[in-house]
């Protein structure tokens, strides 16, 4: 045998292309997608943090640097500070002052070695000149006494020609000036620095507008009073200038007072000029103001586009509320500029790298998906349950594992196909499966046998192909009908139908459909047999009964005529052995015509071909009918038949005939066995209002009790010797009971040996929809 | 009922059958019968004795019953005439295809010899009456 030749095995859907295609994101798109994010991510993750982080240690160490410029320069300041408080405390230490002292308290002449005051004032001068010389920011320095309000006694000033001794005639009185002031108050040994103003000369400005620092120490007389001061009055520009040329920050600078007085310095390495609180050439910047506000010593002020740094140089200046301060500030961009780089870098370097494994992840992806791909491209390729040839069940990794799973199971399914094909094949009945549209999937065999049709030829066509037209309305409206229902139930119809041959010869054939689900689809699979030879028998059977029965009548009817019209004849002869003699044969000529009757009968119940014509029959009416027929007969045995029931209509539904042969066979029965002189009593009742019972009883000798159960069977007599006098094929019983059991009725007996039986029948009342139709 | 039954035909091929038959309904029945032994006799008979009643066999060789019956109605003056089946052929479905046809009734062997006549007057008026 070749099979799957006449099979083409259960269809499942076809495999298309869209099918084979992931219906998401493909595996190999998914692989690619999370190297990439988790690429971006870490990258994202390490490049990020470490920039915060680097971007953070950045900022702090500059602005750790950027507080040690701070403190360099402010320490410069307070140098510079330092250095003139340090040059006027020598030049009060110095003999001519002293010697000033002691001549103007005795007369202008110095009592120890006799030097007026003018050679001291001389030699003061000198040292005044020489001083000056070396500190070229110093504009002037004075001695000059309290007496006569407050009038200079020594004073040498810078001029554009030199260092000028002013002469006496040119003296000025200095007891409204603040630091003169300041000086009376000012504790020996102590520096007094005033604020910085512009140079006055003479009561009024100076021209030039300079702005000038006072440092200020006492001088004590002989008395221990203060004798006067000596005053060194410097170019405040000039003095700070050094301090910022000298550090040479490559940072924005500030340097200025509680006054609000500032210098800028700029980190090109220029300098601007001193501005006064009060005269501004260029505004002080916002955050200087801000700055000055702060209390603390030190202080970092970050804003959005910079960082400063301010320190207060720690400078007595003999005056509690004044303060300096110093201002180092960097814009962010520059201090951050490294930062900045890196984060270029890490950008540049991330790109590189996400691209990198872009470009892994795709060969990767291509080589772990390519062989799924082929895979599935050769079972896209393949029939349902063949073998599957190109798998690469060579591999050792997980793929092969997959391929060689698959290629078992194939295999098996394969195998179990080649079983079920051959199963199918040489199955006697005819196997076909049809699709929800009636197009036919499967055809066997013994189908193409019992059609005439090669697979080929059918399969894919409509199975109406294989159906006589009148019975394509009929199997339309089964199809619809299954098509509809919900359920997938099994069918399981076994009937008779008609098929059509290829040679268009019709012929009978029993089916047996049932639904298969398979996944969301139903197909049908019939079982199909040919039964036109068990047809053709059965025809042949029926004729032979026909013909015997009618065979056994005929003769029949000529002797039970015979036998009447001899009857008829010894009558009239009055001739009563002869009258007696004819009466047997005829009793026995009837007697054999309901045997032939009631084996013919047997037969067809046992064939299960009795025809019932259902009708719907007043029972009432019916059963006096019957009992009508048999008065009659009873009569033979001096038999009575009483009726206990009113004419009130009761509907069954019955086959009138075969009732009338059910009940005749109780009736008969009855009178049979009852005693001569004795009666039957036939009773019509409701059981309820759905069942009616009509019961026949006797008063005869009634059934041995050993006798029951086996009163139904065929052939069936208490006692035969006794019985068989009284005529009877022994089967009027096992057919009344299968008449009755036709119109869903029951039949059951009460008997006592000795005193009679009862047979009731329960039928079902027919309802009122029921009868009409 | 205008006119009391009396001519009688008889198609019967089974000759004792006939013999007895005919014996049974001119003595018990009292009519008078003409026995044919075949359908086409009795199509060839039946314009001259006309009778009033037919009773049929239906298994005959050549022409049966259901035959004789539907050429029998072909003759005019045989149109009206009651016909009933005399048959053996006793099987429920066999008689209902029998009383389909255009018969007043079907009458089974073997017959009661004694009730034989009364069944037919009965048919008669059953077919007079209609």
């Amino acid at each position: 045998m070749t099979p799957a030749t006449a099979v083409n095995g259960p269809k499942i859907p076809k495999l298309t292309r869209g099918m084979l295609r992931p219906s998401g994101i493909s595996l190999k798109n998914k692989i690619i997608a999370l190297t990439c994010i988790s690429v971006l991510l870490s990258t994202l993750l390490v490049g990020g943090s470490n920039y915060f982080r680097i971007q953070k240690i950045l900022l702090d160490t500059s602005v750790e640097n950027l507080a040690g410029e701070t403190r360099l320069m402010a320490q410069r300041f307070r140098f510079s500070y330092d250095q003139m408080k340090s040059d006027v405390q020598v030049l009060s230490q110095t003999s001519p002052i002293q010697g000033i002292v002691r001549s103007r308290a005795n007369t202008n002449v110095d009592p120890w070695d006799g030097s007026s005051l003018l050679i001291w004032k001389d030699r003061l001068g000198t040292i005044f000149s020489s001083m000056m010389a070396m500190r070229p920011h110093y504009t002037q320095i004075r001695f000059i006494g309290i007496a006569d309000r407050g009038r200079e006694l020594v004073s040498a000033n810078s001029a554009p020609s030199g260092i000028m001794l002013a002469p006496d005639e040119d003296m000025q009185q200095k007891w409204r000036e603040p630091y003169f002031e300041a000086g009376l108050k000012t504790d020996t040994n102590d520096v007094f620095f005033s604020e910085v103003t512009k140079d006055r000369e003479f009561d009024g400005l100076d021209d030039r507008l300079i702005p000038t620092v006072r440092a200020v120490i006492p001088v004590l007389g002989k008395d221990g009073k203060t004798f006067g001061m000596i005053v060194i009055n410097a170019n405040y520009g000039d003095m700070l200038r050094p301090a910022f040329e000298d550090i040479a920050l490559p940072y924005d600078a500030f340097f200025l007072n509680s006054s609000g007085d500032y210098m800028e310095y700029r980190k090109n390495g220029t300098i601007g000029n001193f501005e006064f609180h009060d005269n501004y050439t260029v505004p002080l910047p916002l955050f200087v103001n801000r700055i000055l506000l702060a209390k603390s010593s030190e202080t970092v002020f970050v804003t959005d586009d910079a960082v400063s740094y301010f320190v207060r140089p720690d400078i007595d200046q003999g005056n509690p509320d004044a303060f300096m301060g110093v201002v180092v500030r960097v814009s962010l961009k520059e201090l951050l500029a490294r930062a900045y780089e890196f984060r270029s870098l890490s950008l540049l370097w991330g790109g590189l790298l996400i691209l990198t494994c872009l470009a892994t992840s795709l060969v990767l992806a291509h080589r772990f998906t390519a062989p799924l791909n082929k895979m599935t491209k050769e079972i896209k390729q393949s029939r349902g349950g063949e073998k599957l040839e190109n798998l690469p069940v060579d591999r050792t990794d997980e793929i092969g594992d997959l391929a060689r799973a698959f290629d078992h199971r194939t295999r098996e399914l394969a195998d179990q196909k080649a079983k079920l094909t051959a199963i199918l094949d040489n199955t006697v009945d005819g196997f076909i499966t049809v699709d929800e549209c009636g197009k036919v999937e499967t055809f066997n065999r013994s189908c193409e046998r019992i059609f005439g049709y090669k697979a080929a030829e059918v399969i894919g066509r409509d199975v109406k192909k294989l159906m006589p037209a009148p019975y394509h309305a009929k199997y339309e409206g089964y199809r619809k009908r299954y098509q509809g229902a919900e359920e997938c139930a099994s069918i399981g119809i076994v009937s008779e139908f008609e098929g059509r041959r290829k040679d268009a010869s019709i012929f009978p054939l029993d089916l047996s459909v049932s639904e298969v689900k398979i996944g969301d689809r139903k197909i049908y699979s019939g079982i199909v047999r040919d039964i036109s030879e068990r047809r053709l028998m059965e025809t042949m059977k029926d004729e032979f009964i026909s013909n015997v029965n009618h065979e056994l009548r005929t003769p029949l009817t000529c002797i039970q005529g015979s036998l009447g019209l001899l009857m008829a004849a010894s009558g009239r002869k009055n001739d009563e052995k002869s009258r007696k003699l004819l009466q047997l044969s005829y009793d026995n000529c009837q007697r054999l015509t309901r045997l032939v009757n009631d084996i013919l009968d047997i037969e067809k119940i046992a064939a299960g071909k009795m025809d019932y014509q259902l009708e719907a029959a007043d029972i009432c009416q019916l059963v006096s009918d019957i009992i009508e027929q048999q008065i009659s007969y009873a009569e033979k045995f001096g038999v009575t038949f009483k009726t206990d029931f009113d004419s009130a209509e009761i509907l069954v539904s019955l086959d009138k005939d075969r009732f009338n042969q059910a009940l005749v066979n109780l009736l008969s029965n009855a009178a049979k066995f009852s005693n001569p002189g004795g009666a039957v009593e036939i009773e019509i009742f409701l059981k309820n209002p759905s069942q009616v019972v009509i019961s026949v009883r006797d008063h005869g000798s009634g059934i041995p009790s050993s006798f029951r159960g086996k009163i139904f069977s065929k052939f069936a007599q208490a006692d035969g010797s006794a019985t068989r006098m009284k005529g009877g094929s022994g089967l009027g019983l096992n057919i009344t009971r299968k008449i009755i059991e036709a119109f869903d009725g029951t039949v059951d007996y009460e008997s006592e040996e000795g005193k009679g039986s009862k047979f009731a029948f329960v039928l079902p009342v027919c309802s009122p929809m029921k009868m009409r139709a | 009922m205008s006119k009391s039954l009396e001519k009688l035909l008889f198609v019967e091929d089974d000759e004792s059958i006939a013999q007895v038959a005919v014996m049974i309904l001119e003595d018990f029945g009292g009519f008078s019968v003409k026995h044919c032994d075949t359908g086409r006799k009795a199509l060839d008979c039946l314009v001259e004795y006309a009778p009033q009643f037919i009773l049929l066999d239906v298994v005959m060789p050549g022409m049966d019953g259901p035959e004789t019956l539907e050429r029998l109605r072909r003759i005019p003056m045989a149109k009206k005439i009651p016909v009933a089946f005399m048959t053996a052929k006793a099987q429920t479905h066999e008689q209902a295809i029998f009383r389909k046809l255009d018969v007043v009734g079907v009458i089974v062997k073997p017959f009661d010899p004694m009730a034989l006549s009364g069944q037919i007057t009965n048919l008669w008026a059953l077919s007079q009456a209609a």
